[in-house]
């Protein structure tokens, strides 16, 4: 609209140049009195702000620590890695429940054409951004430790027997190794637990370790009763008469009455019984009713 | 006092209406296409985790299209205002600079309002759907596993009140509104950046770092705080501005709290407002010092 | 008693530095200028002389380097001195999304206005700028004319005993042109100070009482036209009839020599082309409407004749 030479002095200054001109302001000379100088009016209250922001911040993450928040959900201590997920987290903003979802969608796609490194990465990043929900580490655990390892076993491109063995044996613990890593962010998650017992029970053929999962998830909150009389089982059937022993009674103890319908109590009893006599334990240290 | 409050309120009102008419809202079709999309899309999920990554994704959803609206009505308000030379007819009359940038932001806050107001009434209704939804298949499949007659109408009751406990959790609206005070931050940001900037691009860009950065301000602040720290005095003075100038985006994590589950009480979330409007405060103050500083 | 002068302006000066090229660009050279209440106050110079600069530095959307300026003896920059001031910016543009009505009422919020007292202002501005047709349209369909008058009509919302207008008739037709230098002089009528910018020379001579020409940041001269402009040595005598061939003007030469003229210039009698641009647009409006009355009658006449006709 404006014809070439219609110019004017501050439509000449570039951009850049007038933004300079504006800084240049700052340190020019100020000749009000000193107190009313902007710059000094900004650092003021930029001075006065910090202080109570501060106070405030700290006050409000403590009070968040008091009330159990996962505010640090990382899923290594590692600084590095922890800017990393935090960066991601930011970035996604608040789509990051999105993402996931997304990429778990990936996983059982992957499944489905049995895209095993690619199912990995997927676990991996559906982890990394939610690891606050314990039904990705266990899902993504179970389909190492079950799926790609009975598959990579029956996998006949690999004539050895011994390596597919071996290779088997990898994804087991790998899996075992994601759902430990989730059991550490999410260690009141009940499922995980069980998750995790299923897995040392059936696939590593670790009773002990099976067991102590079990037990670790009946004393948490939202735990069904029949778990806490799996442990007890488990180690008797596994020969392990001592300690499932040790185990009922440690249950008997923590229980002050052995009334309640659903622990069913006589079944608990009667297997108290059996293995007090088998092991042959005085009268006067059985357990009383 | 009085005049003062009307030209900050006349400046606030055509800010509003200016993105009304530029039909800003429309971006609230695609929300809702995309919240009912998102639904269907996770059907596949057991009924309980679908509320919860239903409540997780529109949490995100107003949160990212909110971000959008908050960072580009922002950015660009003063370059466009120069463009159009309309400031120069606005500070021409008998209105302080700070006026103008209060009235500039709330017009911004009052947008922000609307569109999350709006958001959340398509993220409960669709919400509630499936909770419907979810309600009508549990009940279909416990029907036809043939449960026993008693077990049946216990499973079904209990399956009702997880779900309607998830889908009309009072935890909401203490969602909602920290959402929203996480986007008047974003803004109040955005001004004060853009009162020292002529490029809207640099002022969305600048402002967005500002808003990945708040999530790690923690660290920052840990480091000013604890005298022990071993670092040099330039990274120091670095984290020493991080800590005092950006504000804390993590303790919004409260929202992702509640999709969790865990409790958020009342006065958590007044204590998040309460710093949120602190902040803006000075925020707003600063901008307005540093805009009465500009040659125009 | 009110200072006598609407603007004193003492040493005002803007520099924009330009750090690392080490220059300084000079906006303004300190100025020292007086206007007077009631006059109607022109600026010249090509673009990019001080004009525009000068009017910010008045408003405060600059500040100046050095120096101060008073309106009404009110220190600028202040919101009491803007109290008093109206200005319209060169080429304006307001919210498109708004109409004319919706325009003004948001201006008038800003001026303090409001209730009654703002509606019946807004009637008033409407009809003096003769904005009738615009109220209800948006901004966005109003024509580069029309947007000069809400301009104005903004300008004036609040009443101010100063104007400040950067370059009015820039963009404009000849005939919207005409309409704001009769505003002007409207305006000198009712009382107010205008100071106006303006690089077309011969729009300022038409309206201005005094004016100043600047170049590069200095003020070069400053005066009234008859100051300026007369040149007491030479009279222009313009007359009809006079014979035009080479032996009547020599007759017509030793005359005026006789009265002592010591040179003679013989030129044809040329009008500007805008009194004739005017003239021939008023014309054929005066044709036009006596067409439309003709029209009207005949059709008057011919529905009286077809109703006669009907009754029959």
């Amino acid at each position: 609209m404006r014809p070439a030479h219609d110019i004017d002095v501050e439509n000449e200054l570039p951009e850049d140049i007038a933004a300079a001109a504006d800084e240049s302001r700052w340190i020019s000379r100020w000749d009000g009195p000193w107190h009313t100088r902007p710059s000094l009016r900004i650092l003021l209250l930029l001075i006065v702000f910090c202080v109570p922001k501060l106070l405030m911040e700290t006050a409000i993450d403590a009070s968040q620590r008091a009330a159990g928040f996962h505010s640090i959900t990382h899923i290594s201590s590692d600084l590095r890695s922890r800017l990393t997920q935090d960066t991601l987290i930011s970035i996604l903003a608040g789509l990051r429940g999105v993402v996931a979802d997304y990429y778990w969608r990936d996983v059982t796609e992957s499944f489905m054409r049995e895209d095993w490194s690619r199912m990995r990465s997927s676990i991996q990043l559906t982890t990394m951004l939610q690891p606050n929900s314990p039904i990705f580490w266990g899902m993504g655990g179970w389909h190492m430790a079950y799926n790609v390892a009975i598959a990579k076993r029956n996998d006949k491109r690999e004539p050895s027997l011994a390596r597919r063995i071996a290779i088997e044996r990898y994804w087991v613990e790998e899996g075992e190794k994601l759902m430990r890593n989730g059991l550490e962010i999410n260690p009141e998650s009940v499922d995980l637990h069980i998750q995790l017992a299923q897995l040392h029970l059936q696939r590593l053929k670790d009773p002990v370790t099976a067991a102590k999962l079990y037990e670790q998830a009946s004393l948490l909150p939202g735990a069904q009763p029949f778990n806490s009389r799996l442990p007890g089982f488990i180690l008797r059937r596994a020969g392990r008469e001592q300690e499932a022993l040790d185990y009922w009674r440690r249950l008997w103890a923590r229980h002050r009455t052995h009334t309640d319908k659903d622990m069913d109590w006589p079944r608990i009893l009667r297997e108290i019984r059996a293995l007090e006599s088998k092991l042959n334990v005085p009268i006067a240290e059985r357990i009383r009713e | 006092m009085m005049e003062s409050v009307q030209r900050i309120f006349a400046l606030a009102r055509i800010t509003l209406l200016e993105a009304m008419r530029q039909k800003v809202l429309n971006i609230l079709i695609l929300f809702a296409v995309i919240a009912v999309g998102t639904s269907l899309y996770f059907s596949t999920l057991k009924s309980d985790e679908q509320i919860k990554f239903l409540l997780d994704f529109c949490f995100g959803a107003m949160t990212v299209f909110g971000l959008f609206i908050a960072l580009i009505s922002t950015a660009y308000m003063i370059p466009n205002e120069l463009e159009n030379r309309t400031i120069y007819t606005i500070l021409a009359k008998p209105v302080r600079r700070s006026e103008f940038i209060v009235g500039k932001y709330l017009g911004v806050v009052a947008l922000l309002g609307v569109v999350t107001l709006l958001m959340s009434i398509v993220f409960l209704i669709v919400l509630n759907v499936q909770a419907q939804i979810n309600i009508a298949s549990y009940t279909q499949l416990v029907e036809q596993e043939g449960v026993p007659e008693l077990d049946k109408r216990q499973l079904i009751t209990t399956n009702t009140n997880t779900v309607l406990a998830q889908a009309q959790d009072p935890m909401i609206l203490q969602g909602i509104l920290l959402v929203y005070a996480r986007l008047c931050i974003v803004a109040a940001m955005a001004m004060v950046i853009s009162t020292i900037t002529t490029s809207a691009i640099f002022t969305v860009c600048t402002t967005f770092m500002f808003y990945v950065i708040g999530h790690m301000q923690g660290y920052a602040r840990d480091v000013v705080m604890d005298p022990t720290e071993q670092y040099g005095p330039i990274q120091k003075a670095l984290l020493s501005c991080i800590a005092a100038l950006i504000p804390n985006m993590r303790s919004f994590s409260a929202i992702d709290e509640m999709v969790l589950g865990t409790k958020v009480t009342w006065d958590m979330t007044f204590g998040l407002l309460g710093y949120s409007a602190f902040y803006i405060t000075c925020a707003i103050a600063l901008a307005s010092l540093l805009f009465s500083e500009r040659e125009l | 008693m009110p200072p006598a002068n609407a603007v004193e302006i003492r040493g005002l000066t803007k520099r924009y530095r330009l750090p690392w090229k080490r220059k300084v660009l000079v906006a303004l050279s300190p100025l020292d200028l007086d206007i007077r209440a009631g006059e109607v106050f022109g600026l010249l110079g090509p673009n990019g002389c001080g004009k525009s600069t000068t009017m910010k530095l008045l408003l405060g959307l600059i500040k100046p380097t050095a120096g101060e300026a008073r309106i009404f003896g009110e220190k600028v920059p202040s919101l009491q001195s803007r109290r008093r001031m109206g200005f319209l910016p060169e080429n304006p543009y307001f919210y498109k999304f708004l109409n004319g009505d919706e325009t003004l009422r948001f201006y008038g919020k800003l001026s303090g206005l409001g209730g009654k007292a703002l509606d019946k202002r807004i009637d008033e501005l409407i009809h003096l700028v003769g904005l009738e047709n615009g109220r209800d349209r948006p901004l966005s369909a109003y024509s580069k004319g029309m947007l000069q008058r809400i301009g104005l009509a903004q300008a004036l919302l609040h009443d101010p005993d100063l104007l400040l207008l950067d370059e009015p008739t820039a963009g404009v037709d000849p005939m919207g042109s005409r309409d704001i230098r009769d505003m002007i002089l409207r305006l000198r009528g009712m009382g107010k100070t205008v100071i106006f910018s303006s690089h077309l020379l011969e729009q300022v001579e038409e309206v201005a009482d005094r004016v100043a020409i600047f170049h590069l940041g200095i003020k070069l001269m400053e005066g009234t036209l008859d100051e300026l402009l007369i040149d007491r040595d030479r009279t222009q005598i313009t007359a009809a009839g006079l014979p035009s061939d080479a032996a009547g003007r020599a007759r017509t030469e030793e005359a005026l020599r006789s009265q002592g003229a010591t040179s003679v210039e013989f030129t044809s009698s040329r009008r500007s082309l805008e009194s004739l641009f005017m003239d021939v647009i008023a014309k054929r409006k005066a044709e036009a409407r006596a067409e439309d009355a003709r029209v009207a009658a005949a059709a008057t006449e011919a529905n009286s004749r077809t109703s006669a006709g009907d009754t029959k």
